[in-house]
């Protein structure tokens, strides 16, 4: 746990529904990630991916539980949190009106970006091809060329902390391919990345270590490898099923 | 800002609308008046004369009287007003002898009140012509017969009369821009960020929320104002430009604001942009949507623009006591500013008490925006949650989204 610049421990979200009244989106969770990986946050669709990215984000405030990002909890200062992190989720759009270059130039300054903006949002439209259409206003760009905005304008502080909620939902093979090629050099870079995907097949290309998902609680945590010898399965597909007949049978 | 700046309807609703609105409606306004006055030039109303056989045995100049088309009628009075009743005449003028004259005339039309004035106006000349003949027979002189002369001299200057008919248009006017100026701002920076995912954008920012919120209110406010600067530009130089070729020959008004008025004036326009800008943007942070937050703005825009309207009573006047009502203040400090008249305790009454509604919503939003749906975007708008972010100093609602 030393090294881990994410630490969250019994996380709980309740939030209260007028249909469904108490709903606990987030039912005591506790991992932690480490300085330079991709972590994995899989689980189906209503699982609490999002509430619990969300909540590291300070988007949400945590029912109970703590959520520290690089040793500062959320809860005592939010902004610290916020400014070591680059949130992406798709509640977090782009304004439609900036062109993507203002867009980046906005986020590094309102982000803090301690060194010379100018060059780094050029460093940045370099380093992720998107010189071709920099000065084209956001709503005039496709949804691929959009979301790599987006992952550009995350990271456009250098915050050490990327919290990606579905990133390449939504994109076609080759964008998503392109969208999870960046995460990888931005984790090569010494990164940590906290990842949520419903899609097995790129948790199992993409990430160092998984969380699985369901219900808000976690069914397990560790390696790819870790994960497979735990149950058996060659697939995470199946090692997901498993943990979860294996969680239905333990009560 | 920027981006407010490539919204068309800020740009037209903040900078446009001021700007060209006046032009417009003074053209339009005397495009109507002229055609009134045309027409009403044109139109000849149809009298009966009643009593003499023809109009060329009325007294005076009312034998000569064009403007109206003579008809003849039945003799029988009681016939006579019938055929007014049924719309076949306008008018009816019965002489009697003596003379006397009586006139029944059609009063829910145009041409019964003008063949009335008209013949009214023929009739008191014939009378003076005939007063002053009967008294020349008697020896008496013109100078004798007035009894006194009065002459009657407007000393305002052009300036003054520009003043005062500045003072009655632009205080009205000046108010509803700065509300026009500051609604689509407030409800595009809230609600409309809200619509486009851009909210949570913000909020997941390295800066404190209260940082993003004053923000957003120092560009709405920014706006406000510049809609109520623009407005006030455009009025004086609208009607200096289209009144001057209408009143040649006649006083011309000067439509001009003096350089004392101007601070008061930029003054006025920051208090009433700050008390808008900062109660929209609080109740359009409860939408979801552009059309859920107008929905929830209307009402305050109306009460933001409502006391202006009061400012057609008469006597009404920037003082301490009109002095400490909000927005009608500021309103009545641009009548003031526009006749130099705004007296000092007035004026920082105004201050001051649009200064504290303005702490006090700025307070409200502060709490507001500390709340976790605020954050998250899924904030409803009920009366007692409002109440309590103005008095409560942690209050905190849950309003998460599953994930």
């Amino acid at each position: 746990m030393q090294d881990s610049t994410i630490q969250i421990e019994n996380l709980v979200k309740v939030y209260h529904d007028r249909a469904r009244g108490e709903v606990r989106a987030v039912d005591d969770i506790t991992f932690s990630c480490r300085s330079g990986e991709i972590f994995g946050l899989l689980g189906p669709n209503g699982a609490g991916k999002t509430t619990t990215l969300r909540t590291v984000s300070t988007v949400l405030e945590p029912s109970s539980g703590t959520v520290r990002v690089m040793g500062i909890d959320a809860r005592q200062d939010p902004v610290a949190v916020r400014r070591s992190i680059g949130f992406y989720s798709s509640t977090t759009a782009l304004f439609p009106r900036l062109t993507a270059r203002e867009t980046l130039r906005f986020f590094a300054e309102v982000n803090g970006y301690p060194g010379e903006v100018r060059q780094r949002v050029e460093e940045v439209i370099h380093d992720l091809d998107l010189g071709s259409y920099a000065d084209v206003r956001v709503d005039r760009l496709s949804q691929g060329m959009r979301q790599k905005v987006s992952l550009a304008r995350t990271d456009i502080h250098d915050p050490p902390v990327l919290i990606l909620d579905e990133p390449t939902t939504g994109l076609d093979v080759l964008n998503a391919r392109e969208i999870r090629d960046r995460i990888s050099i931005l984790r090569d870079r010494g990164k940590t990345v906290l990842f949520s995907t419903h899609i097995m097949a790129e948790a199992e290309k993409l990430c160092d270590r998984i969380a699985i998902i369901h219900e808000g609680r976690l069914l397990g945590t560790g390696t790819l490898e870790e994960i497979r010898e735990r149950t058996g399965e060659r697939y995470l597909e199946d090692a997901f099923v498993k943990l979860l007949l294996r969680r239905g049978a333990d009560g | 800002m920027r981006s407010f700046l490539r919204e068309r309807q800020v740009v037209l609703f903040s900078i446009a609308v001021p700007i060209v609105l006046y032009p417009l409606l003074m053209w339009g306004m005397f495009t109507m008046m002229s055609l009134a006055q045309e027409r009403g030039a044109d139109l000849r109303p149809r009298v009966g004369l009643v009593g003499p056989s023809s109009p060329r045995d009325l007294p005076g100049s009312l034998a000569d009287l064009e403007s109206v088309e003579w008809l003849a009628v039945p003799a029988d009075s009681q016939r006579a007003a019938e055929a007014v009743g049924t719309d076949s005449l306008d008018a009816v003028l019965i002489v009697r002898p003596g003379p006397s004259f009586e006139m029944l005339y059609d009063g829910s039309g145009e041409a019964g009140p003008l063949a009335r004035r008209r013949i009214g106006n023929a009739l008191e000349d014939a009378r003076e012509h005939e007063l002053r003949r009967r008294a020349m027979l008697h020896g008496v002189s013109p100078t004798s017969w007035e009894y006194f002369h009065m002459k009657a001299l407007d000393i305002a200057s052009r300036r003054e009369h520009g003043s005062f008919m500045l003072s009655l248009m632009l205080p009205v006017f000046f108010t509803v821009m700065v509300a026009v100026g500051s609604f689509y701002p407030a409800v595009d920076s809230t609600a409309g960020d809200r619509e486009r995912r851009t909210w949570e954008t913000l909020m997941s920012c390295g800066v404190s929320r209260n940082a993003v919120l004053a923000a957003k209110y120092l560009s709405v406010t920014t706006l406000g104002t510049t809609a109520g600067l623009l407005n006030v530009g455009s009025m004086t130089l609208t009607l200096s430009t289209i009144l001057a070729p209408l009143a040649s020959g006649a006083q011309m008004p000067a439509f001009s604001l003096s350089a004392g008025s101007i601070p008061l004036v930029l003054l006025s326009s920051l208090l009433l942009a700050a008390m808008v800008s900062a109660g929209m943007m609080i109740l359009a942070s409860f939408a979801r949507d552009f059309r859920e937050g107008q929905a929830l703005v209307q009402p305050f825009y109306i009460m933001a623009i409502l006391p202006a309207l009061l400012l057609q009573l008469p006597g009404l006047r920037l003082e301490a006591l009109t002095a400490l009502i909000p927005f009608l203040n500021t309103a009545l400090l641009v009548r003031a500013a526009v006749l130099g008249t705004a007296g000092l305790v007035p004026t920082a009454i105004t201050v001051a008490v649009s200064a504290t509604a303005i702490a006090l919503m700025m307070r409200a939003a502060g709490r507001i925006s500390l709340q976790e749906g605020a954050a998250a975007g899924d904030m409803r708008l009920r009366a007692p949650a409002l109440l309590q972010s103005f008095i409560d100093k942690r209050s905190r609602k849950e309003g998460a989204h599953a994930g």
